[in-house]
């Protein structure tokens, strides 16, 4: 058996061996590639910085939008015609610890939707940028925070913009969708949006987290309340210290919601808005200060019924969220899908545009702008443009609107 | 032997009471010949007409004895393979039939057919240590073979040398492998690299050029028959596709394995996971209609059925089609079943044709040989001449995706953390898979509500949302 044992021997030892190996360098293996992993994470950084500049000019720790996002092939003249028309600068609520695990998510989607990002935070940091508000950080230190951004917000920034936005990390936007609802409107109405809450106050108050958002009428009232000490730091709970301001500088709570009466702003993310079944008693139930109307009464029972058709914010959204709603909204779509709400265009924008555009859609009595598919299960070929009425020509554009 | 006899009683004994060469246990000369005698009685018999005379009561009890033993009558192989070993009355070194004497059943199974499997079967192991004479036949040494490693370790201590040999050569293997890249702790058998058949859509310039006619015929053509394959195990998937993207197939039918009193469906009374494939396709292609489309799914696939029109828009469904998420798995490519499938009427009709011969497409898979039920679908496909196709944008991104939405954009923020979004999938996907009922929902809500306001596409068709569908 000599010579077979030898070179079976073999054969068993080359295999223990490899094995052997294989076990002592898979961790090690690893944390090569992680070594190797941080230099290229070095050399990225660099490159980021420079990619950067292509799409924010960064200026006085404040991100202006150079461009906005567009798709190949997309036709946007309606979204950039709001986009200059109404300018929304985001204020980002954040902190030193959230920079890299929060507030980056938000740079790299919705924020860039923006005329104008800051991020702002307890400290400064020149590179990510961020502002130092001069406060702590935590909880309580929230309406402090949220005082002193708005104050920097009209201090550096109240040409530039016409209405200010205030948004948490964990907070996604969908900035066309605010510029719709905002454009029925002007900047110098004193008036101010977001999901209305009805506890504790006369008019409501805004959700902090859903976000909300101030013209810049309503901003400089609440810098001068401040001046004049008609409002203070009356309590740390954010959201409903600037409602009690709010009141009391006379800016008005307004109605979100869309043509159908849906809200738009959202505090708690897609998928328990959609599937979570809150039971009667949940808090949510009573703040919301709208009343229930026919088709939510089911909403209490079974969200699902109560969908959205115009979103505007969702509220508790992760890292992963983040980019998983920009997927959604602005990228994945279904090729040639005839939405079931056409918004109604803005009123002062009718005119605007050559042809009446798939947005023109005309609200249809009951229907609300809704439109389901007719008796033929066949889709029908549609060469492009909605077959809308055509605008009516008068001197709409310069008409104030409602 | 006479001592031994001498030593058991004073009788003669004519008969062995044993039942092996060398004592009640099987030992190594046992390996040697016994091996020799199945394939004796077996390829002898075949093509020489021989059988081992019946009055050899001894060798055949000794056979017997043998048979009697898990160990050897595991490890035969079958008949027919010695068969086909000795075809040519000469052997060939690698289909020599060996048995293997251990305590465990080897799976010693030899790859005779041409079917094609990338987890071939190789020689076991261990019949390296039962292979027959390099002129090696010593005496049965009294070692208990019931643990053949202390054998064997028995044996690596005496070879010292060449153990120590093979064990360093073995570690500078392995390290070449791990330094050449190639070598991952996770490795995936399938390369994803190489696909020869790529289908995309038709581009906008092409689609601009149709006239008007032409549009009209391509739009009437553009129906799918949604083939969807449930169990009542999976109920809740099945609901949630049942209350989402199905409700935008032209027709969605649902094949259980089972019937379900929650949910209605088409019984097809099979637990086998490819006679339930083949019967579901039989039945959509008997029922099909006018339809000329069809794809297939599983219910934790999500699919966005206009984005699947826009891909086979202008594709004449008289061709056969077999798309998805391609995989090449040996020799075989196959379309993945949980990125979905799907198939021009043309090749259904193909597939149907091939279902009636048992040879190429059996119904019942050998129970030896089971393929996953895309594989074989592919398999039975390939013999139609249809061959998979991998459907991708116009950037050349998978259309089909075999993982859930969530977990690749995980994937995403962790390979390309500055381009999350963009770097993971495409915009005109078609499905998503692994989805569990809550993610459905949430893209339900995600491809068919939100969307930005003042962002238009003016695409040459339009599909309408369908009646009575509440969550689109």
């Amino acid at each position: 058996m000599k010579p077979l044992g030898s070179r079976f021997s073999f054969y068993v030892g080359f295999v223990v061996g490899t094995v052997l190996l294989y076990v002592i360098l898979r961790p090690v293996w690893f944390e090569g590639i992680q070594l190797a992993g941080n230099y290229g994470k070095l050399s990225d950084r660099q490159q980021q910085l420079d990619k950067d500049k292509g799409i924010w000019k960064k200026e006085r720790s404040a991100l202006f939008n150079l461009d906005h996002p567009h798709h190949t092939g997309e036709d946007s003249r309606m979204a950039d015609e709001l986009y200059n028309k109404v300018r929304i600068l985001c204020w980002v609520m954040t902190g030193p610890n959230n920079l890299e695990t929060k507030a980056r998510h938000v740079k790299y989607t919705w924020s860039r939707h923006c005329n104008i990002v800051i991020f702002m935070s307890s400290v400064e940091d020149p590179d990510f940028p961020t502002v130092g508000l001069g406060t702590k950080e935590g909880r309580d230190q929230l309406y402090w925070k949220t005082i002193k951004a708005f104050h920097y917000a009209y201090e550096h920034h109240a040409n530039e913009a016409d209405w200010f936005l205030k948004a948490d990390d964990d907070t996604y936007v969908i900035v066309d969708n605010l510029r719709w609802m905002l454009a029925n409107h002007t900047p110098d109405e004193p008036i101010y949006f977001g999901r209305r809450f009805k506890p504790y106050t006369k008019q409501g108050y805004m959700s902090g987290g859903a976000g909300y958002v101030l013209s810049r009428e309503a901003l400089q009232r609440f810098v001068e309340g401040f001046k004049n000490k008609v409002c203070t730091h009356t309590t740390s709970v954010e959201d409903l210290a600037m409602g009690q301001c709010m009141e009391k500088v006379g800016v008005l709570a307004g109605d979100s919601r869309d043509t159908t009466q849906r809200e738009t702003f959202h505090p708690f993310v897609p998928e328990q808005h959609l599937t979570a079944k809150f039971p009667k008693s949940f808090w949510y139930w009573s703040y919301c200060y709208y009343p229930i109307s026919e088709a939510s009464s089911v909403e209490v029972l079974n969200p699902i019924i109560g969908l959205r058709y115009v979103s505007v914010s969702f509220h508790y959204v992760d890292a992963g969220g983040m980019y998983l709603l920009e997927y959604y909204a602005y990228h994945l779509r279904a090729f040639g899908y005839r939405y079931r709400y056409q918004p109604p265009t803005p009123k002062a924008y009718r005119l605007e545009l050559p042809n009446s555009l798939d947005s023109a859609g005309e609200l249809k009595e009951g229907t609300s702008g809704i439109k389901e598919h007719g008796d033929d299960d066949l889709p029908r070929p549609d060469q492009g443009q909605d077959a809308g009425p055509p605008p009516v020509v008068g001197k709409d554009a310069a008409a104030a609107p409602v | 032997l006479p001592e031994e006899i001498d030593h058991n009683s004073a009788e003669t004994i004519t008969v062995s009471k044993r039942k092996f060469l060398d004592g009640d246990h099987l030992t190594l000369a046992d390996c040697n010949l016994l091996p020799k005698l199945h394939v004796i009685r077996v390829a002898a018999k075949k093509y020489c007409d021989f059988e081992i005379p019946a009055e050899f009561t001894g060798v055949w009890r000794y056979l017997e004895n043998a048979y009697e033993r898990e160990e050897f009558k595991q490890t035969c192989p079958a008949d027919i393979e010695i068969e086909k070993a000795y075809l040519g009355g000469t052997l060939s070194i690698q289909l020599r039939p060996i048995c293997a004497c251990t305590e465990k059943p080897n799976k010693c199974l030899l790859s005779s057919s041409n079917q094609s499997s990338s987890d071939g079967s190789r020689l076991g192991c261990w019949s390296l240590l039962m292979s027959e004479a390099r002129g090696t036949r010593g005496a049965p040494e009294n070692v208990s073979l019931q643990v053949s490693t202390s054998f064997l370790v028995a044996n690596m201590l005496s070879e010292r040398g060449s153990f120590m040999k093979g064990m360093i050569l073995g570690g500078v293997f392995c390290l070449v492998l791990s330094l050449l890249g190639s070598f991952s702790p996770i490795t995936e058998s399938k390369t994803e690299d190489h696909h020869h058949h790529h289908v995309k859509a038709a581009s906008k310039d092409e689609l601009q050029q149709l006239s008007e006619s032409r549009l009209q015929e391509l739009n009437n053509q553009l129906q799918i028959s949604c083939v969807i394959m449930v169990q009542p195990k999976n109920l809740v998937y099945w609901a949630a596709a049942l209350d989402t993207w199905t409700k935008h197939c032209d027709k969605a039918e649902f094949y259980t394995s089972e019937s379900s009193k929650a949910l209605e469906a088409i019984d097809l009374n099979e637990k086998d996971d490819w006679a339930r494939l083949h019967k579901a396709l039989k039945h959509a292609y008997e029922n099909a209609g006018d339809i000329r489309w069809f794809f297939v799914a599983q219910p934790s696939t999500f699919a966005i059925i206009e984005n699947l029109k826009y891909l086979v828009l202008t594709k004449n469904p008289e061709q056969p089609f077999y798309l998805g998420k391609t995989v090449k798995s040996g020799e075989l490519e196959y379309v993945e079943l949980n990125g979905g499938i799907v198939l021009s009427y043309e090749a259904l009709k193909r597939l149907v044709n091939v279902f009636q011969d048992e040879d190429k497409c059996p119904e019942r898979q050998s129970a030896l040989w089971k393929l996953s039920e895309d594989k074989q679908l592919a398999v039975c496909l390939k013999f139609t001449g249809v061959f998979a196709e991998n459907g991708e944008d116009v950037h050349g991104k998978g259309l089909f995706n075999s993982k859930s939405v969530d977990s690749l954009i995980s994937e995403s923020m962790d390979q390309n953390p500055n381009n999350v979004v963009k770097g993971c999938c495409s915009d005109m996907a078609i499905t998503f898979s692994s989805m569990s009922p809550n993610q459905m929902q949430v893209m339900m809500f995600g491809v068919y509500r939100l969307r930005p306001y003042g962002h238009d596409f003016h695409d040459i068709l339009t599909f309408y949302p369908p009646k009575g569908s509440d969550n689109d």
